[in-house]
C-alpha cells in the first residue's frame, strides 16, 4: 500500500475546547484496522478528501483500543473543512509521524511543561503518559496560558483531573481576564520566570505559539536550563510526513521525519528558517 | 560486449521497441525533449534533453488515488502505476540523477512506493557523452560524462561505432532480447572508449568546484551574495523543473462533485506559498530565502545527509533560468566569499 494514501476513519466525538469552539478535539476511529501505536509527541496526517491534508499531532496518550484524539484549532483551509466535520463523518488518518519525547531517558527526571493555547495538544499526550506511569517521573510542574479565560483547553484536566495528581501542579495564566478570573494575568514566559523552578534534573518543554517559545527559552536559559534540557516540538507546513517531499527542511534536519520534538541545543545549530 | 550494427543506434532502438515501451530523446516543436520514441534517430548533437528523464520515475504530476464521497460513504482506490519502460540515450548525469533521487524517495523507513515500482521497471539505457555542452560541469560535483551509476547498459561512441556494455543483469537481458540489432564488438576496446568520453574538454569543470564552498556554512548562510543573486529572481521555478534532482512534490486534491482525485505533482522551493502556512506564516518569505535554501539545499543540506553533491552538473539551469541565477553562478559566488 501507498504510504501517502490514507486509511479512512470515522470521527467518533466532537468536543469543544475554547468557548468559541475555534479548538475543537476530534475522537477518530480508523475503520478498517486497529489504532496505530504511537508515542508521546507524535503527529498524523489528517485528510478531507476533496480538501487536503495536514500534520496534526496527536494529544491522546496510546492505550490499546482507544481512539485517536486531535485537538484542532480552525486557522486553515484542512483544519476549517474539520471544522465542519460532524460526529459519524470520515476522514483519512495516516501515521504515526516523527520523533516522539524521549520519555525513556527522562525516567526518574522532574518535568516542567510550558505550553501556550492550542500548543498544550502535544504536551497533553505527554502529560497523560507520565500521569500514567506516574512512579517512573519525579515532580511534574505544568506552566499553562492562553489569550482569556475562554481559551484555556482541555479544562476538565487542568482544573480537575491534574491537580489531584500526586507530586504535579499545575499553573495557570491567561494574557487578559475579566472579573471572572482570579487566577494570574499575565504572559506564560513572564509568569514562568516569576514562579522560577529550579533547573536541577529537570528538563523543561515548552510548545506554544513561536513568539512564546521564543521568550519561554530565554526564560528558561535565564533560571539556569542547560540547552539540551530545554525541548520542544516544531510546527511545519508538511506534505508527505515521512520525509521525501522536501518541504520542511530547517537546514539538513527534515521536521517530519528528525522532529517535531527538538533539543534547544539542536535547533541553535540550525538556521532560524522556522 | 557488443556494437551498435552499422554504426548506427537506430536499428538497437527499433528492435527495443518491439517489446517495449521506449522512451528517449525526441524532437517535439523544433525542441529536444525526453519523451515517448516516435521512430525516429537520436536528434543529432543533442547535449541534454530540456525535460530531465526523471519524469518517467516522478512524474510531474500523477494521481495517487481516487475517491467517491467526501464526508460519508468514502471509497478510496489507488491508483494503478503504469507498466516497464526502457529509458534510452539518457545522459550520464541525468542516469546519476535517478540514483541520487533514489537516495531520498527510495530510503529504508519510508520508501516511495510509486518511485520505487518505476525506478525497479525502467531501464536506463545510457549514452556516454562525447563532447561537453556550454553549461556542463558533471566533473565538478562528483560526476563523469562515461559514469555508468544509475544506469542498465553504457553506450559509448566511438570513431568506429557505438559500443554497448551491460551494466547490469537488467541491461544484459534487454541486450540479449535486441542481438539481431547488434554486432559482435570483435577487437573493441570499450575500456578505452569509456576513457575517451571520460576526458572530454570540460572547461567549467576546470574553472569551478564546490568543494568547501559550504565548509563554513554559517557564514555562507549569512552572506549577502544570496540577497543579490535573489534580485532578480521571479519566483518562476522552471530550475527545478528541469533540474533532474529536484523531487519536491506537493499533495493536492480536485473534487469534482462527489468524486475525486488526490495528486501529486513537482513543486518548486522556489514558489512563495512552498512553506506559507495557515496564518500567513512563511519561514521563507523572500526570494533571498528562497533562493539560498536551493543552493543550500543542494550543497550543503544534501551532502550533510547523503554524502554527496545534490547536483550533478548537467547544467540546465543555466540554460533555462530567464536572469542568470543558477548553479554555476552560485558557485562562482560563493568561491568568492569563502
Amino acid at each position: 500500500m501507498d504510504p501517502l494514501v490514507p486509511e479512512v476513519a470515522t470521527i467518533r466525538k466532537i468536543t469543544p475546547e475554547t468557548a468559541s469552539a475555534d479548538v475543537k478535539t476530534f475522537e477518530v476511529q480508523p475503520d478498517e484496522s486497529e489504532v496505530f501505536s504511537y508515542e508521546p509527541g507524535q503527529y498524523a496526517m489528517l485528510s478531507v478528501f476533496g480538501v487536503g491534508e495536514c500534520p496534526v499531532s496527536i494529544t491522546s496518550t496510546y492505550e490499546p483500543g482507544a481512539p485517536l484524539e486531535f485537538s484542532i484549532k480552525e486557522v486553515g483551509r484542512v483544519t476549517g473543512a474539520l471544522h465542519e466535520a460532524q460526529v459519524g463523518h470520515k476522514i483519512g488518518v495516516r501515521g504515526p509521524y516523527g520523533n516522539h519525547f524521549p520519555v525513556k531517558q527522562w525516567q526518574g527526571r522532574r518535568l516542567l511543561f510550558i505550553g501556550g493555547g492550542i500548543g498544550l495538544a502535544p504536551l497533553r499526550s505527554l502529560i497523560n503518559y507520565c500521569v500514567r506511569s506516574r512512579e517512573n517521573f519525579g515532580e511534574l510542574q505544568l506552566v499553562y496560558g492562553a489569550r482569556s479565560p475562554k481559551d484555556l483547553c482541555f479544562k476538565e484536566e487542568l482544573f480537575d483531573n491534574w491537580p489531584e495528581v500526586s507530586g504535579m501542579q499545575v499553573h495557570l495564566t491567561v494574557d487578559a481576564a475579566g472579573d471572572d478570573w482570579d487566577g494570574e494575568v499575565a504572559l506564560v514566559p513572564d509568569f514562568l520566570e516569576e514562579l522560577s523552578f529550579s533547573p536541577d534534573d529537570t528538563i523543561a518543554v515548552t510548545c506554544g505559539p513561536p513568539i512564546m517559545i521564543r521568550f519561554t527559552i530565554e526564560a528558561l536559559k535565564r533560571m539556569g536550563f542547560a540547552d539540551h534540557k530545554i525541548v520542544t516540538t516544531l510546527e511545519i507546513k508538511m506534505q508527505c510526513g515521512v520525509g521525501n517531499c522536501g518541504r520542511c527542511n530547517i537546514g539538513d534536519k527534515y521536521v517530519c521525519v528528525d522532529g517535531p520534538v527538538f533539543t534547544y541545543q539542536e535547533l541553535s545549530s540550525l538556521p532560524q528558517e522556522y | 560486449m557488443k556494437m551498435a550494427a552499422a554504426g548506427s543506434l537506430l536499428p538497437l532502438m527499433e528492435a527495443l521497441s518491439e517489446s517495449n515501451d521506449l522512451w528517449a530523446p525526441i524532437v517535439e516543436d523544433g525542441q529536444v525533449v525526453f519523451g515517448r520514441w516516435k521512430g525516429e534517430s537520436l536528434p543529432d548533437n543533442y547535449r541534454v534533453t530540456d525535460n530531465s528523464p526523471k519524469e518517467l520515475l516522478l512524474p510531474q504530476t500523477e494521481s495517487l488515488m481516487r475517491f467517491e464521497g467526501v464526508y460519508d460513504q468514502l471509497d478510496i482506490k489507488e491508483e494503478p502505476i503504469e507498466g516497464p519502460k526502457v529509458a534510452f540515450g539518457v545522459r550520464p548525469c541525468d542516469a546519476a540523477a535517478l540514483d541520487l533521487i533514489a537516495e531520498v524517495l527510495g530510503s529504508d523507513d519510508y520508501p516511495d512506493e510509486r518511485f520505487g515500482q518505476r525506478k525497479d521497471s525502467t531501464t536506463v539505457v545510457t549514452l556516454a557523452c562525447d563532447e561537453a555542452g556550454e553549461h556542463c560541469f558533471c566533473r565538478a560535483v562528483g560526476g563523469s560524462p562515461a559514469s555508468d551509476r544509475g544506469s542498465d547498459i553504457m553506450i559509448y561512441p566511438t570513431d568506429e561505432g557505438y559500443l554497448l556494455r551491460a551494466v547490469t543483469g537488467a541491461g544484459q537481458d534487454i541486450l540479449r532480447q535486441c542481438e539481431s540489432a547488434l554486432d559482435p564488438a570483435e577487437g573493441g576496446d570499450v575500456e578505452s572508449a569509456a576513457a575517451d568520453c571520460e576526458d572530454i574538454e570540460m572547461p567549467l569543470a576546470e574553472e569551478i568546484s564546490p568543494d568547501g564552498v559550504t565548509e563554513d556554512w554559517h557564514r555562507v548562510f549569512e552572506s549577502p551574495i544570496w540577497e543579490q543573486l535573489a534580485g532578480r529572481c521571479r519566483s518562476c521555478g522552471i530550475c527545478g523543473y528541469v533540474c533532474p534532482t529536484c523531487y519536491c512534490f506537493a499533495l493536492f486534491d480536485d473534487l469534482r462533485g462527489n468524486s475525486g482525485v488526490r495528486f501529486r505533482g513537482w513543486d518548486s522551493c522556489q514558489f512563495e506559498d512552498y512553506l506559507l502556512m495557515a496564518g500567513d506564516h512563511n519561514p521563507r518569505p523572500t526570494e533571498t530565502e528562497r533562493t539560498r535554501q536551493r543552493f543550500m539545499h543542494k550543497l550543503h543540506y544534501f551532502v550533510s545527509r547523503w554524502g554527496e553533491y545534490g547536483c550533478v552538473g548537467c547544467g540546465r539551469c543555466a540554460d533555462k533560468c530567464p536572469v542568470g541565477i543558477h548553479m554555476l553562478a552560485a558557485i562562482k559566488e560563493l568561491e568568492e566569499v569563502v
